[in-house]
């Protein structure tokens, strides 16, 4: 069982390798990170041009890593699908289950691989201008490959529908709501009705909280990362991953393919 | 039991389990960002109200404010630009080499009166000592444990660091200040909560210092509001805004500003010895209205830092020799020259100055 659910997941992360927009991607991301020389000309400080470069650096990968996750979880299970590649896989003796949790697999290994290229570019890139990097990159990439674990999931869920432009409109509109999670909840109970506090508290069990996962800020500033949030972090993107393999598992048994 | 019910019970319990893990995740978040991240935004946007009473928590016993009644129409004021500083409209940000370990004449024997003169904002100064650390080290917030048993009890708004405590816990509650205009507060929340806050902020100072060199000082002043409303710890635009309003002549906006990042900001020096260089005022230039006991409360709070230049020390004693503290100053100056990390030639200005106090002379 798990070497044919390992196989499907190899499977889908050579696909993804193969995939000509990830090369596009890289080149832009590196393009993008290259850009950072610029801030060079404002000579400061040493402090505010590291931060600086930091800064837009790691939104850069934020941002593209959204986007390479979007593209990836679209293109692994949707186009196997369109392409009826997935019906010939499906004839052999795998359960359909096997076939959705290889194909998360592979989208993830996909997603962690990417975040750790832009991060060892980045990081190498910084090295080069300023001959040092923060040991809390480490925490960036942490961070960074479970919140794109989560949106990973929630597309190769959202890829089980019919339409890809339904696919990326959900997950778009789940990271939306899920950065502004805290605001939201906030306004809830500045609200005073009780019953929307507790509708919007239910909601965000189903939303993922993507706040939780935003830690760029205090890399940048340098703060401390306690242990107990790190393991809390973990958990929770282990259990929402979970569940949402377990939705995407459950909708895939019924559908008719 | 069919399969049906095996999914529910499955269903119930990933349900439960994130329930668990969501309420941890939350508790361990909110601990993590007590006071500085996750309220501070908010904070800002309720608070930007130009027309704000400064503040005047962290004063001495007495609650003076920083400046008396009418002191920003005070007829006679000099505001010369701060060291490195041209007027704004010549306004460079390449000053990093041009100020020694401290504040020019504090170190300087030759000089009648060694007061800390105005620093111009970070990003502009003492780059070459104590700041060493920006490049890849992680700040240890710590303090010295020698400067600890020197220094005297916790000052309103001293917040020792420790590794893993977290941040300005005792300042969580503090409304926060930028004594700017009112801000688009939607625009701040979509920067921030798409975590694109710091990129925003990053691009505002690079849009304000174009501004700079066009003379569109207007703009500039808004820009360096702004940016402090979406990112709370860009502790440069708190100086650069401080020393503009300065040049203004907006004295109690000035202090306020500072006083506003050092809340968002407590692990960070430059803000409590900026403050206390604009509650020092030397040579007269807010004669009689110069707050002592405020000074000595935002350097000792400075000192306590561990990112804390040399300098601050001395301004600290300086302070207490103009408060009338004269002794109390020689043997803490004298303490502080032999700490065994104190560079030699932070101990050579020391011995100077304690020189300069053993001759009498006054500040």
């Amino acid at each position: 069982m798990s070497r044919r659910i390992l196989l499907i997941g190899w499977d889908a992360l050579l696909d993804v390798a193969r995939h000509k927009m990830l090369s596009v991607h890289l080149i832009f991301v590196l393009i993008a990170l290259g850009l950072f020389n610029l801030f060079g000309h404002f000579e400061t400080s040493p402090m505010l041009e590291y931060r600086m470069v930091q800064d837009v650096g790691i939104s850069v990968i934020s941002l593209f890593g959204l986007l390479l996750t979007l593209f990836i979880g679209v293109s692994t299970l949707r186009e196997d699908l369109n392409r009826r590649t997935a019906y010939a896989v499906l004839t052999l003796p795998i359960a359909r289950w096997e076939f959705y949790v290889g194909k998360l697999l592979g989208t993830l290994a996909a997603v962690v691989v990417n975040v750790a290229v832009m991060i060892a570019i980045f990081a190498g890139l910084l090295w080069l201008k300023f001959g040092a990097v923060w040991h809390t990159f480490f925490w960036i990439i942490l961070f960074m490959t479970m919140e794109f674990s989560i949106i990973g999931s929630l597309v190769l869920l959202f890829s089980l529908a019919d339409s890809t432009v339904l696919c990326f409109s959900f997950t778009i509109f789940l990271v939306i709501m899920g950065n502004l999670a805290e605001y939201v909840r906030h306004l809830a109970a500045e609200a005073g009705w009780p019953a929307l506090d507790a509708l919007v508290s239910a909601a965000y069990l189903v939303i993922p909280n993507f706040a939780y996962f935003n830690i760029k800020a205090r890399i940048i500033k340098e703060l401390t990362i306690s242990t107990g949030l790190v393991g809390w972090a973990a958990a929770y993107g282990a259990v929402y991953v979970l569940c949402v393999v377990a939705a995407g598992i459950w909708i895939m048994e019924r559908q008719d393919l | 039991m069919n399969g049906r019910w095996r999914q529910g019970i499955l269903f119930v319990v990933l349900v439960a389990a994130l329930a668990l893990v969501t309420h941890g995740l939350r508790e361990a978040w909110r601990q993590e960002t007590a006071g500085v991240a996750s309220r501070s935004s908010l904070q800002v946007l309720a608070s930007a109200d130009p027309d704000a009473e400064p503040d005047t928590d962290g004063h001495a016993p007495g609650g003076e404010p920083g400046h008396p009644p009418g002191h920003d129409h005070e007829p006679g004021h000099e505001h010369g630009p701060g060291p490195g500083h041209g007027h704004p409209g010549n306004h460079d940000h390449d000053h990093d080499d041009d100020h020694g370990p401290g504040p020019a004449g504090a170190d300087q024997p030759d000089h009648d009166h060694p007061a800390p003169e105005p620093t111009p904002p970070a990003g502009h100064e003492h780059v070459g000592e104590g700041h060493d650390h920006d490049h890849g080290h992680q700040h240890a917030h710590a303090p010295n444990a020698i400067l600890h048993e020197l220094l005297p009890g916790d000052g309103p708004h001293v917040h020792v660091h420790g590794p893993g405590c977290g941040h300005a816990h005792a300042l969580a509650d503090e409304q926060t200040e930028t004594g700017g205009p009112a801000i688009s507060n939607g625009l701040i929340l979509i920067l921030e909560h798409l975590g694109m806050r710091e990129l925003a902020a990053n691009l505002l100072w690079i849009q304000m210092d174009a501004d700079s060199h066009r003379g569109l000082w207007h703009r500039v002043e808004f820009a360096l509001e702004l940016i402090p409303a979406i990112d709370p710890h860009f502790v440069e635009a708190y100086l650069l805004l401080a020393y503009v309003q300065d040049m203004n002549k907006q004295f109690d906006r000035s202090l306020a500003t500072l006083r506003a990042g050092a809340r968002n900001n407590p692990w960070r020096s430059e803000l409590p010895i900026q403050i206390g260089v604009q509650c020092f005022n030397h040579t007269g230039r807010h004669g009689p209205g110069r707050d002592l006991p405020a000074a000595l409360d935002a350097f000792t709070q400075a000192c306590r830092l561990s990112d804390c230049p040399g300098y601050a020390f001395r301004l600290r004693a300086i302070t207490l020799v103009a408060s009338g503290r004269r002794d109390e100053a020689i043997a803490w100056l004298e303490q502080v020259k032999n700490m065994p990390d104190r560079s030699e030639l932070d101990r050579e200005m020391d011995r100077k100055l304690l020189d300069r106090f053993r001759k009498g002379e006054e500040w």
